[in-house]
């Protein structure tokens, strides 16, 4: 019986998402991944292994396996 | 004076509105209408983890209003640096309200790391925007830093307690050429207008609204109190007469 799509392509590698495990994000680029969460693309900054990845650079960034992931948005706050 | 020549200038940013607003502790909703009430052009916002399903809250904020991204949540310089390089990627500009706070029950904040803080990152660029307890010579250290202007404290953060520390921020205003804006503690548009009065440049508010019964009523409050405490200052109040009274009837004429 074949293993299942993902854990060939992709591994059971865990990526670490603002500090919670995930275990299928590995392989996916940035932007699928972003889109998929449904996070809005304009108000996020991803930091990976704590570099900013550039909006532009989205596409092209692979999660790989043990990265960590940092999705920061604004919020309301203030005084 | 006319109104259109006084303008607020940060960082060669030039405002017409003294009134900066926060958006915490408020729903979403009420943004739109706080910021029109205030007429605010500048709103101060947080960095968080992104929660997806929480609301956008930049689908909240009117065309051409500027984003003053903050550092909230930093205890330390190295965060607050962290803090300040994901807002600018964010926000797209180079203003940072930075706040360093490593203490959790009054929130005051780290003036030595607000220090260090404000210089590495005036040094990138930023238009850096301090908050810190007010004490004459940090403010200076803070100047000669870079910072592009200086938020002195009236009260502790969120307490609405009014001018707390106000004869502390007069001598910021007197002795601080760059922008002093009161930011923490105002409570009262009342408050808002004194600080005014005293040459304060701009007020920063948030909880005060949030926490009223009408936010948008609120709101508008303070937009008429910080202009009337703005005009006040630029009319150069009167003298204060200590001991006795003056008339200001004639004394001659009187008819027994």
């Amino acid at each position: 019986m074949p293993l299942p799509r993902r854990q060939t392509e992709r591994g059971f590698f865990m990526v670490t998402v603002n500090g919670e495990p995930l275990a299928d994000a590995a392989g996916q680029n940035l932007l699928t991944f972003l889109q998929q969460r449904k996070t809005p693309v304009d108000n996020v900054v991803v930091e990976l292994n704590g570099t900013i990845i550039h909006r532009p650079e989205y596409e092209e960034t692979l999660i790989k396996p043990n990265d960590k992931l940092e999705l920061i948005s604004f919020v309301g706050g203030g005084r | 004076m006319s109104e259109e020549a006084d303008l607020l200038t940060i960082g060669g940013h030039t405002f017409t509105s003294r009134f900066i607003l926060g958006s915490g502790k408020y729903s979403y909703d009420l943004i739109d209408s706080a910021i029109n009430q205030a007429k605010a052009q500048i709103i101060t916002m947080a960095l968080r983890r992104t929660d997806s399903a929480e609301e956008n809250i930049l689908n909240y904020i009117p065309e051409g209003i500027t984003i003053l991204p903050n550092t909230s949540g930093s205890t330390n310089a190295e965060e607050a640096i962290r803090t300040a390089h994901l807002a600018r990627e964010l926000s797209g500009s180079h203003f940072i309200k930075l706040e360093v706070v490593p203490d959790k029950k009054y929130l005051m904040p780290d003036n030595n790391e607000t220090v260090k803080a404000t210089e590495v990152l005036a040094n990138e660029g930023f238009i850096v925007m301090p908050y810190v307890l007010p004490d004459l010579n940090v403010a200076r250290q803070l100047v000669d830093a870079g910072a592009a202007t200086v938020m002195p404290l009236a009260a502790p953060i969120g307490t609405n307690k009014g001018l707390a520390t106000k004869d502390l921020i007069q001598i910021l205003i007197d002795e601080i050429d760059v922008p002093i804006i009161i930011d923490a503690g105002i409570g009262r548009p009342s408050e808002a207008a004194s600080a005014m009065e005293m040459g304060a440049d701009a007020i920063m508010a948030n909880t005060s609204m949030a926490t009223a019964q009408n936010i948008p009523l609120m709101a508008e409050a303070f937009r008429l109190a910080v202009a009337a405490g703005r005009k006040a200052y630029l009319a150069g109040p009167g003298r204060i007469i200590e001991h006795g009274a003056v008339a200001s009837s004639p004394l001659a004429g009187l008819s027994k």
